[in-house]
């Protein structure tokens, strides 16, 4: 029980990234869903780098619905996965690859154009640093610290009171 | 199964993050869109995208060229049709640009342009060489471009539905006025008119016209192609 509390500022933080990856996710799908005019079609076709020609076959008028349906779903089930905890495994694998196609649609390499950034970015952006934190959710399951799963576990977590 | 409190906070506590921010995604978004829609309602505006160039469909509009000089061919470039010798001469450019590995896409962004569905019929420069250069570069065997002696008489032919002005400035004005009376449509850029009693001048012709005026200020653009579902709106 000593290491689970040596532990016990790693798992929170990590249990709070989950979280608020979840909440950044869940709140972009949901703004999506509401709103019947989204389109990803300005991002795709605006695409840069190696995969330009797939992103911008993306945005045909052919596959433009399925790739905004399957966004804006892929974004929900990532952020009620890793808000709730459950599949969270699966939620931030999802997340990380969405990343990291966002990524490369419109990747922050030197001597690309940066369309509708706020930033300054060279090589790393926020995209890829999301991504790899997705990675590391993947890596430290925490819904039973926190999340639907916490209920079914037997094996839980102790707090920082330890009972003997 | 302990049910402490803090085992229910834990297990549970996710469920109101969800729905708090389930809300006020959705709740975000539909009240901007109502506002949206109530400013868009208050003004009487059907919001639509533009129309797309592609699908011009119809018989091809049948233009007139008015100067052949620099900017005569840029715009002729925009309508779709360059001269053989700028083609040639981009060819060599992007041959050029390839052996030295910078990129050099001119010629390939013309080639990749929307048709717009017209036709090039007539040509009007006091310059010779500049009009046969024209006659020579866009004639083809169903439509040869005819040369025209003067302004005047490519717009009273009747052969040509719009003219494209690119003369000297202070002709501007005086082609527009004459092919606006003869419901022939204009287009022509900045300067629109060389002294003030003109513009009243071509705003009475242009108000009088069954035809569309067109002043292309710093980007041209591609009305020109869809004349004839215009109409009056789009006129001065």
């Amino acid at each position: 029980m000593s290491s689970t509390s040596n532990r016990w500022g790693l798992r929170q933080s990590i249990t709070l990234l989950r979280v608020l990856i979840g909440w950044h996710f869940l709140y972009e799908g949901i703004v999506k869903v509401y709103n019947p005019d989204w389109t990803s079609f300005g991002y795709l076709a605006t695409a840069q780098g190696p995969l330009k020609p797939m992103f911008q076959a993306l945005s045909s008028e052919a596959v433009l619905p399925w790739v905004d349906t399957l966004n804006w779903a892929a974004l929900v089930f990532v952020g009620i996965t890793l808000i709730l905890g459950v599949f969270e495994r699966a939620g931030a694998l999802v997340g990380a690859g969405l990343l990291l196609l966002y990524y490369l649609a419109h990747p922050s390499w030197p001597g690309m154009a940066q369309i509708n950034t706020e930033g300054s970015y060279w090589i790393v952006n926020k995209n890829l640093i999301e991504a790899v934190a997705c990675l590391v959710l993947f890596y430290h399951p925490t819904g039973a610290v926190f999340g639907l799963p916490r209920i079914f576990s037997k094996n839980k977590t102790t707090s920082k009171t330890e009972m003997s | 199964m302990s049910w402490t409190r803090r085992e229910a906070l834990l297990g549970l506590g996710s469920i109101p993050v969800l729905g708090a921010v389930w809300w006020a995604g959705a709740a975000g978004t539909t009240a901007k869109k109502r506002e949206r829609e109530a400013i868009l309602e208050q003004l009487n505006i059907q919001p639509s995208l533009p129309s797309a160039v592609p699908g011009i469909s119809g018989q091809p509009v049948r233009v007139g060229i008015i100067g052949f000089g620099i900017r005569g061919e840029q715009l002729c470039r925009s309508l779709g049709f360059a001269t053989d010798e700028w083609i040639a001469a981009m060819e060599e450019e992007a041959a050029l640009a390839k052996l030295e590995g910078r990129p050099f896409t001119a010629l390939e962004d013309f080639r990749n342009q929307d048709p717009l569905n017209l036709r090039i019929v007539g040509v009007c420069d006091v310059f010779d060489i500049r009009a046969e250069k024209a006659v020579r570069s866009f004639s083809t065997p169903e439509q040869p471009v005819k040369r025209y002696t003067t302004y005047k008489d490519m717009i009273q032919s009747g052969e040509v539905e719009a003219v494209v002005i690119a003369t000297p400035d202070h002709w501007h004005a005086p082609m527009s006025i004459e092919a606006l009376r003869n419901n022939v449509h204009v287009y022509v850029e900045k300067p629109m008119t060389h002294t003030l009693s003109e513009t009243y001048e071509l705003r009475e012709a242009a108000r009088n016209s069954k035809a569309v005026f067109q002043v292309g200020h710093q980007h041209p653009d591609h009305r020109l192609g869809t004349i004839p579902g215009c109409g009056p709106a789009g006129a001065f």
